[in-house]
């Protein structure tokens, strides 16, 4: 996931603005672009939730909570607040779900493309890796998540998680720590 | 690479690591809601509501807690509270350590008049209290769902409330909608002069426009209505003194 661009930025706020007027034409555009990402933030903090039901309701919720939407704030991390929350509402009785899921390795199968500005792992360290994540507690992993596979903003993240700027480097930090520590485990395990 | 090097990274390079997982990961299947949130939006449809429908306080009881509580405990939560939902107790999720409920957990800061033309209601004020040192307001998802929220310091008869920095906090929440809910143990609620007792610690939600935060409270609470009004006091109090403070007979 990238950075969006300006244009894309522009259009957004023009889509918001109008959201905040009652257009509910342009609140349907700003759904279509975020139920995707909704969904994967719902999936890291409460795996075993129904993840459309949970995005549904978020987005309905944020329909009512429209006119209360800060001028010129970004939406996308407020539409993130507002899945997790959500989701944590319901993994209380959610299944216990692997947030992160490997596809299967198919024997033969062309590599995949490396990812810009990423560590190559082997399948093997890969799979540790994941199930280091999973052991984490849902709002480190999703913290993790919001950096390195959501690609927010530092900005982005504070709003995201509801926390003061200054905080979001000593959560992320923390939460890496806790990951260490989990494939510390890793090494360990039988 | 082995899970020995992972370990030794430093957090760029293991946020690196993890960054390489995108593209083998199962991403969830995507799902389209625009057509659903759309209907819910055109029929006028507030969203699902998380709580019971009529509750504005609501005590949220374990599942297997209640098992244990007596019949009449429970028939008396619905009656008096309006209802309650009733939950399997949060295993599998690890706990959480949540923020004491002070400041701007509370919402905007306003003055008690502003409050009472925003909310469309005066709020209730206990004479033994005297007017509030602070004054709050916070909206629900739903319209006409509205809390106003009053703290007093510290004082003689007012003992601080531990992890805050007030001697009484006292929450109004108008509305038929759910803005505040607690996690409760049945056996930790008492029933005295038509209100409900928690004084251990517990977790309470506060279900506003931006979600649901969860918060920890450490001082002792009364819950109360009185006509369309649902009123917390918390205090560090004994029973007998915050029934005096609420007006309410002991």
């Amino acid at each position: 996931m990238t950075q969006p661009t300006d244009r894309v930025l522009a259009e957004e706020a023009s889509l918001v603005e109008r959201s905040r007027d009652g257009d509910d034409r342009a609140f349907g555009e700003l759904v279509t672009r975020y139920q995707a990402l909704a969904a994967r933030v719902a999936r890291f903090v409460a795996p075993g939730c129904d993840v459309e039901d949970a995005v549904q309701e978020a987005f309905v919720k944020a329909w009512y909570a429209m006119p209360r939407f800060r001028r010129g704030a970004a939406f996308r991390p407020w539409i993130c607040r507002i899945v997790a929350n959500e989701a944590r509402n319901r993994v209380r009785s959610a299944r216990r779900r692997d947030a992160l899921v490997l596809r299967e390795a198919a024997a033969g199968a062309a590599p995949t493309a490396p990812v810009p500005d990423a560590e190559v792992l082997a399948r093997e360290d890969a799979e540790s890796l994941v199930r280091a994540l999973n052991r984490l507690r849902p709002d480190d992993r999703l913290v993790i998540a919001y950096r390195w596979l959501l690609d927010l903003s530092e900005a982005e993240m504070a709003d995201a998680l509801d926390v003061p700027a200054g905080t979001v480097k000593s959560r992320l930090s923390r939460a890496m720590a806790k990951l260490r520590t989990e494939i510390a485990q890793e090494g360990v395990r039988p | 690479m082995s899970v020995d090097r992972l370990s030794r990274m430093d957090d760029e390079r293991l946020g690196r690591a993890v960054r390489s997982l995108e593209p083998i990961l199962v991403v969830p299947v995507s799902p389209d809601v625009r057509e659903a949130v759309a209907d819910a939006i055109q029929a006028g449809r507030p969203p699902p509501r998380h709580l019971s429908s009529r509750a504005r306080i609501v005590i949220l009881v374990a599942a297997a807690v209640l098992a244990l509580a007596t019949a009449a405990v429970a028939a008396r939560f619905v009656i008096d509270l309006g209802g309650v939902r009733i939950e399997p107790p949060p295993t599998g999720v690890p706990s959480v350590s949540h923020p004491p409920l002070t400041g701007p957990a509370f919402g905007e800061p306003t003055t008690l008049g502003a409050a009472g033309d925003e909310a469309g209601v005066r709020p209730i004020v206990p004479p033994a209290l005297g007017q509030p040192d602070r004054v709050w307001i916070t909206r629900g998802i739903e319209p006409g769902s509205v809390m106003v929220a009053m703290a007093w310091f510290p004082r003689k008869d007012l003992p601080r409330i531990p992890g805050t920095p007030y001697g009484a906090s006292l929450i109004e929440v108008e509305g038929d909608a759910d803005l505040v809910a607690k996690y409760v143990d049945p056996r930790n609620v008492r029933t005295s002069g038509g209100a409900y007792w928690i004084a251990r610690p517990h977790e309470v939600e506060l279900l506003t426009g931006d979600g649901t935060r969860t918060f920890h409270v450490t001082g002792h609470t009364l819950i109360w209505e009185r006509g369309d009004l649902a009123l917390r006091l918390e205090t560090h109090l004994p029973l007998a003194d915050a029934l005096a403070l609420a007006g309410l007979p002991g």
